[in-house]
């Protein structure tokens, strides 16, 4: 026994001496750590709460993909830096047709791949034919982002031509987003056999070296980029599932930035010196919904005067989410501050419910959290019972779990309900259009209203601007004269870097990019 | 002894075929829709009928095993439907780190276990034995994710020895051939690689270790108790052996026999995946991304890894039966008694 132990023992120390003695320089090393290294290579880490899913846009819907793909990928237009404002980025200008139909794409000319191959309007006709004509089941937002297209047409090597089935003023926004939109190298897509999950190729500033699954995705700097390099050498995104280890591997130095904290960890950072937490509105909406099928109006304006939302979103949220004043968020196109919900009045919703003798409610609600109510809908449901209960309602509530809570909406047994939604591209249209879809999971109030219908018939089709602005102020305001929701809260995204970080910003919709961020 | 081993290999067959069915089923029956998670909340229901046509999900259920069945006889586990890569690689690319890590973590159980254990029953009723004792009853009782979290923030945060994330720096690289970040790293020539993963070894390989740790060395003790009052040990010592050749060679070798059994049942439940130590460490491990998988319903992915899970059982199982033989030379198989 003791002759195979020592055996052993020596085995590995003579393999650990070899392998000392090896050239350190040695071509399957590329460890250039900044730590360790002369080259005083720059890594920005940062900590992402799961591994992504694949890192490939049209195949993926995940915000951990996104946080990888949009340091590689980049779109015919952007989202300004602190808004859903579309501005050009491969495409340097666009132009609409009179029938709002065409939109007509310059193209930034002298853009590679990082592959090496051109990006032209072939390579555009490329990735729209890709997820239209070419399209397949796997591609979670093909039909969202390009729903509306019925054709790709090259004008020249640097001007293409989108043709729209129907006028969509969404399609801009569309054209900015992190999934199904950002632009992949055709010749990669092809050589891959059609998908760039593991092998993503585009034009943005940083540009793929490796994925170690459930550990890391590695970037480095494209330096062929044709606009601003990016800051860093290098990016890596480390998967960090546990929320208390991804706040130690801040703490310690580990990673540099790190999202999705939870709102009971703020103060422990916010202790620490080395540490700066950032609060930003996110692109979503809290709320509670009645079932306009079962309750009339005056009812649901009498239930909604019976909330004290200020109260509640005090209560509930820790200052981590805002009062909801309307549907949409306060930066989003189409936001009016103008708009007013139904006020907190329990005296005049005591009068109305006992006049019309409702006395009690079937509610439903989901048992977990969701990213739009970190305090869980059976703990959203719980409060607002209360306030039922003052103006003399009782609540016969059932939780569920998120998959059945979904099954009992779509089966429609309830007065009221509790749902939310983040938005996907950053157009008014994304959040108001829900109360006039035919989807009962969409539209959960069973909203049905000619007039409200009709708004967003014409604030789809209507170019952007004031005049598509005041169109969506007023079916916000006419949603609230009618009550079919009560809009509840906006959920903030917290996020946290190292001081030594500069320029660090979390985008509304959810995604980061980074080229910018510097580190010290 | 060879007939044996291959009797036993056979006996996998029907254990297989068992569990196989077992979560075929339970998958099928209890798991939430496959179809949301895969196409998201924007799909119709017409996109997601499609694509259960596309993934088989709509045939018989019988129809349905004996496709995965086939397929896994000729090597074909089918694909993740989540990220749509072969199973075989996105369990491969996982494996090798459950293994270095449950390898290191079960070494350092059996030997602390085995001393404190040793030790404990050797001074019996004594403060070393109540000191030993209480170390595996913390052992025991402290849930595994609370002990790593304590230990990154003393280890990690305050003393700022030790790393608390991954299976190396972020910005350490080398090329994965193995998979196994320990191999990897030494194949990469780079010594500065190799003890970059070896530090961040530790933390979790001791976290994992601390619970079997307590189990190894509650069971030693008590196994030892048991052998230390046999006749042949007083023969021992009454011959004058001394005392040090009594423990090693008379009383521990025949109390190994209960310890073997449960380091391997613990070495089996460490290969299925630690779950909570590579969460909390983010360990790129199996464990951690067969939960992921079980919550996506991810079909192909959790039937494939858990009919791994049931092969490494059955053949550390076999290991440990071997390993009797080795322990105790009373013991021979496939021979009839006389």
């Amino acid at each position: 026994m003791k002759k195979i132990l020592c055996g052993a023992v020596a085995a590995v120390m003579a393999v650990s001496m070899m392998a000392g003695c090896g050239d350190s320089g040695n071509s399957s090393s590329k460890n250039e750590s900044s730590s360790g290294s002369d080259a005083k290579t720059t890594s920005l880490v940062y900590g992402s709460g799961a591994d992504p899913r694949g890192l490939d846009t049209a195949l993926v819907d995940d915000n951990e993909s996104a946080k990888a793909t949009m340091q590689i990928y980049e779109c015919l237009l952007k989202y300004k830096e602190d808004s859903t404002e579309v501005e050009p980025c491969l495409a340097e200008s666009w132009d609409i047709s009179e029938d709002g139909l065409t939109y007509t794409f310059k193209l930034r000319q002298g853009v590679k791949f990082h592959d090496g191959t051109d990006f032209n309007a072939e390579a555009v006709k490329f990735n729209v034919d890709r997820q239209t004509v070419n399209k397949t089941d796997d591609m979670p937002y093909a039909d969202f982002v390009f729903g509306t297209v019925s054709e790709c047409k090259v004008v020249d090597d640097y001007t293409v031509e989108i043709v729209l089935k129907q006028k969509n003023t969404a399609f801009l926004a569309n054209m900015a987003m992190c999934f199904g939109a950002p632009m992949v190298s055709p010749t990669a897509c092809e050589k891959n056999g059609g998908s760039l999950l593991e092998n993503p190729v585009g034009t943005g500033p940083y540009k793929f070296v490796s994925w170690s699954k459930d550990d890391r995705v590695v970037l480095e700097r494209y330096d062929d980029y044709w606009g601003e390099k990016g800051k860093c050498d290098q990016i890596i995104i480390k998967t960090i599932p546990d929320a208390s280890a991804k706040i130690n591997a801040l703490t310690t130095g580990e990673v540099d930035i790190i999202d999705g904290i939870d709102t009971t960890m703020v103060d422990q950072l916010n202790s620490d010196s080395n540490i700066s937490v950032d609060l930003t509105d996110g692109m979503n909406i809290n709320y509670m919904a009645y079932n306009t099928t079962r309750l009339d109006k005056e009812t649901r304006v009498a239930l909604s005067q019976a909330v004290n939302v200020d109260e509640l979103v005090d209560s509930l949220y820790d200052g981590y989410a805002s009062k909801a004043t309307t549907i949409l968020p306060s930066f989003l196109p189409g936001y009016s501050d103008k708009v007013t919900q139904v006020a907190y009045d329990p005296d005049a919703a005591k009068e109305t419910l006992a006049g019309k003798g409702v006395t009690e409610v079937k509610v439903i609600t989901y048992s977990n959290d969701r990213p739009y109510n970190t305090a869980t809908g059976k703990t959203l449901a719980e409060a607002i019972i209360g306030y039922f209960e003052k103006v003399g309602v009782k609540a016969d509530v059932s939780t569920f779990d998120w998959t059945t809570y979904k099954d009992k909406i779509i089966a429609g047994d309830y007065d009221v309900c509790f749902y939310g939604w983040n938005g996907d591209n950053g157009d008014p249209d994304n959040f108001l259009n829900l109360l006039s879809d035919d989807d009962p999971s969409m539209n959960v109030a069973r909203f049905d209203d000619e007039k409200f219908n009709e708004y967003i018939t014409t604030g789809i089709a209507t170019v952007a601007g004031e005049e598509r602005n005041k169109i969506y102020a007023e079916a916000e305001q006419y949603v609230a004269d009618e009550a079919a929701w009560l809009p509840i809260s906006h959920q903030q995204n917290i996020t946290a870097c190292r001081t030594n970080i500069k320029g660090f910003k979390y985008h509304p919709t959810a995604t980061v990019y980074l080229a910018k961020v510097e580190k010290n | 002894m060879l007939k044996y081993i291959v009797k036993r290999l056979l006996m996998l067959i029907p254990v297989l075929i068992g569990v196989s069915i077992i979560v075929f089923v339970l998958l099928r029956v209890f798991a939430a829709d496959p179809a949301p998670v895969v196409l998201g909340e924007h799909a119709d229901a017409a996109a997601m009928q499609s694509w259960r046509d596309s993934q088989g999900l709509n045939d018989p259920i019988i129809e349905q095993y004996w496709d995965f069945v086939t397929g896994a006889i000729q090597g074909d586990f089918g694909e993740s439907y989540y990220t749509q890569t072969p199973v075989f690689t996105e369990i491969m690319s996982r494996f090798p780190a459950t293994i270095e890590l449950a390898v290191v973590a079960i070494i350092i159980a059996s030997v602390l276990g085995i001393v404190i254990g040793v030790i404990t029953a050797v001074k019996k009723n004594t403060i070393v034995d109540n000191l030993g004792m209480f170390i595996s009853l913390i052992g025991i009782s402290v849930p595994i994710f609370w002990l790593g979290v304590m230990m990154q923030i003393l280890f990690g945060k305050m003393l700022g020895w030790l790393p608390v994330q991954g299976a190396s720096d972020a910005d350490v690289l080398f090329d994965k051939v193995t998979g196994s970040y320990f191999l990897d790293s030494l194949i990469s020539g780079d010594m500065s690689n190799f003890t970059n993963v070896l530090w961040h070894m530790i933390l979790p390989a001791c976290t994992l270790a601390f619970y079997t740790m307590a189990i190894v060395s509650r069971m030693t003790r008590s196994s030892m108790l048991d052998t230390l009052n046999q006749d042949y040990i007083r023969t021992a010592r009454a011959k004058g052996l001394a005392e040090g050749r009594v423990i090693r060679h008379h009383a521990l070798r025949n109390a190994l026999m209960p310890i073997v059994t449960v380091i391997g049942l613990q070495f089996g439940s460490l290969l299925g995946g630690a779950v909570l130590t590579e969460t909390v460490y983010g360990w790129p491990g199996m464990g951690k991304y067969l939960v992921e998988c079980v919550q996506k319903s991810d079909f192909p992915v959790v039937q494939s890894a858990v009919l791994l899970i049931a092969v490494i059982f059955v053949v550390l199982n076999l290991l440990v039966d071997l390993l009797y033989a080795f322990l105790d030379p009373r013991i021979k198989y496939g021979r009839k008694e006389a």
